[in-house]
């Protein structure tokens, strides 16, 4: 087929009134979570991913889709406002974007990052129309000995490139494993690890899991944190939304370099939209002749990272479609779904399953252009959200949170297994470890065992397939080499005698 | 306090356990098989010994670091974990409505600011909208409220 084709099939499917309204749903829903301190685009998937049980696969994918990009316009509308940054990836937004604020001139910003997001955004979903089918068509030839590398590579890289220990992430990722064998044994049906718990025997449930250490565990770290702030209208009204000729020229380069940053941070495992972000207005900072304007309410300190995290959103779903291997817990719960509804993630999705592939791209076009539009008319809206009180928004996402995961299997069990995990997350959150890594090495254990035992079924047993395949080679190293930077950095922070904090990667 | 990082020194011994326990299960209790043709227990036991091997990483390093213990939030972790705890109990047994006004009940308990009037208020909304969404929405065979006696 050509690519005409397919953009004509793609369009087809995501202009059915079925898709485009979980397209409306998803990206609205994004947008206001986003917008809310404290939930995050993770915990809304997870809250909304029983959904996806009921529906067909891409309008599924569509919803849980939207929230992941419409989270990043919406994060930035709360950084702008007060300062507090809605999502992870748009904490860097308050340095610049509270400042214009201040001065009278939030509406400009919040203009300015919509329009960044958009310009981000699409940079982000044109890289993907080309480089994914490009891929796919490359990785076919991909056997369990390069799929076992890729997978090592991206859990070794998501656990290494992160801020904070890598010990501890890579204990994390390793923790995720462990609970993803949880269940029948795929080749004999032993039972592994079940405690003898009859419902354990499917496995632990990944909704389950997921609301737990992301949905519960930060209720309970923001309760006391997130209060409900004031907000001067003055400066958000239509009209005080005009930018002026100079903050237009200021932001084009910023946003090109920011799109490019963006893109090839987020097909990387590990450094999503939050770390793009941050780079993009590294790199801004430094080349701008402007250097004291940065931090008192620099227009490009606002569009750059703007465009960076949003562009990264969108390339982040290359290797989790065209692969089978997310780079981010986000990317996970979208693999989830995939598995779920009995596809297997890989390169062949591309192909076998054009419709869903290219319907979600357009989709993205779609819902790009309708956070867009809803941004601006709608901002009275948002900043109302922003003023709902914590005390109101919790008790009802954990009623969602319980009545979701009961509704997956109509178990009783599952809501013990969210506490259980809400408990844990908690926990590990107090000791300074990332649950981030977990659900990675959650989704991935299964996959990964699998290539692993069909790779040593077939050389053998012996474990020098993996070097003497070229690329699982290639790829194998780079893993090395990251372990080794990691460990390295580690040392060398240890000799500095401060334990770092861990921030929370989405 | 000493200069040593008690956080990691936690959560490092934990992991060591915890690692140790996996791999002691998967020998213990499965099969192990050979490389050539693993058995169930190959996989759980190589990575149970790795998360031990990574959580001694961990608990090494705390004793060349210092790090301030981080403040509990016992309040509301508890009655967080618990209004889920009771929405389990109540809700086959008592039905949806019960277990919600149940589960917003406790859970406010987290927060010190909220009122007494807003929490029912609150109930009372979610009631209505889980009724609207679960039950009439997406059909879901809940019992709405039911008296086991």
């Amino acid at each position: 087929m050509g690519v005409l084709d397919n953009l004509a099939l793609g369009l087809q499917t995501a202009l059915s009134l079925q898709n485009l309204a979980f397209c409306v749903f998803g990206v609205s829903l994004g947008m206001a979570v986003g917008v809310i301190p404290g939930l995050g685009a993770i915990a809304a998937i997870s809250m909304l991913f029983p959904i996806t049980y009921h529906l067909e696969l891409t309008p599924a994918l569509v919803m849980l889709a939207g929230i992941w990009y419409g989270s990043s316009y919406g994060g930035s509308t709360a950084s702008i406002l007060l300062n507090i940054p809605g999502t992870p990836s748009s904490v860097v937004t308050c340095i610049d974007g509270y400042p214009m604020g201040q001065q009278g001139r939030g509406g400009v910003a919040l203009l300015m990052t919509a329009v960044a997001s958009f310009f981000g955004g699409s940079v982000g979903i044109l890289l993907m129309m080309f480089f994914g089918p490009l891929i796919a068509s490359y990785a076919r030839e991909f056997g369990a000995v390069e799929y076992f590398a890729l997978i090592v590579l991206g859990l070794v890289a998501a656990s290494t490139v992160a801020q904070g220990s890598a010990a501890k992430s890579l204990a994390m990722v390793t923790l995720g494993l462990i609970f993803g064998t949880v269940g029948l044994d795929m080749y004999t049906g032993a039972e592994r690890l079940t405690l003898g718990i009859f419902e354990l025997s499917d496995g632990i449930s990944l909704v389950a899991l997921a609301m737990g250490l992301f949905g519960v565990s930060e209720i309970i770290s923001s309760v006391r944190q997130v209060k409900a702030a004031e907000v001067g209208k003055s400066s958000v009204g239509l009209r005080a939304m005009k930018p002026t000729r100079e903050d237009v020229r200021r932001s084009v380069l910023p946003m090109v370099r920011g799109s490019a940053i963006g893109s090839f941070f987020g097909t990387l495992p590990g450094t999503g939209p939050a770390i793009s972000a941050y780079m993009a207005y590294a790199i801004e900072k430094r080349l701008s002749r402007r250097k004291h304007e940065f931090g008192k309410g620099a227009i490009e300190g606002i569009s750059a990272p703007e465009a960076a995290n949003n562009a990264a959103d969108q390339t982040s779903f290359i290797p989790t479609l065209t692969l089978g291997i997310p780079g981010s817990p986000t990317m996970a719960l979208i693999l989830g779904a995939l598995i779920i509804h009995g596809i297997t993630p890989g390169p062949q999705l591309v192909s076998e399953q054009a419709p869903v592939f290219w319907g979600l791209i357009m989709s993205f076009w779609i819902g790009n252009l309708l956070l867009l539009v809803l941004n601006i008319p709608l901002i009275g809206v948002w900043v109302r959200l922003l003023l709902l009180p914590y005390h109101f928004v919790y008790p009802a996402v954990l009623t969602f949170i319980a009545i979701g995961v009961y509704s997956v299997n109509n178990n009783v069990f599952d809501i013990q297994v969210v506490l259980a995990f809400g408990a844990l997350g908690y926990l590990l959150r107090l000791l300074d470890f990332p649950t981030a890594p977990v659900l990675l090495g959650f989704v991935l254990g299964p996959l990964l065992e699998e290539n692993f035992r069909r790779a040593m079924l077939i050389s053998r047993g012996d474990p020098l397939v993996f070097v003497q395949h070229p690329i699982s080679a290639t790829v194998l190293a780079l893993a090395a080499a990251l372990l080794v930077l990691g460990a390295w950095s580690a040392l060398r922070q240890t000799r500095q005698g401060t334990a770092l904090p861990t921030p929370e990667t989405d | 306090m000493q200069d040593r990082n008690y956080r990691d020194m936690i959560g490092g011994g934990l992991l060591v356990l915890f690692g140790l326990w996996v791999a002691w299960q998967a020998w213990s209790t499965l099969d192990i098989g050979s490389a050539r043709r693993m058995g169930p227990g190959f996989f759980p036991l190589c990575i149970g010994l790795i998360l031990a091997g990574l959580g001694g990483i961990v608990l090494a390093g705390s004793f060349v670091q210092s790090a301030k213990m981080p403040e509990v939030d016992l309040r509301a972790c508890v009655s967080v974990l618990a209004s889920l705890a009771v929405f389990a109990l109540l809700l086959e047994t008592f039905g949806l409505l019960p277990a919600i006004a149940a589960l917003v009940g406790i859970a406010s308990l987290a927060d010190r600011t909220t009122r007494a009037r807003q929490v029912l208020a609150l109930i009372a909304l979610l009631c209505v909208l889980c009724w609207l969404v679960f039950r009439l929405g997406l059909g879901m065979p809940l019992p709405v409220l039911k008296w086991p006696f």
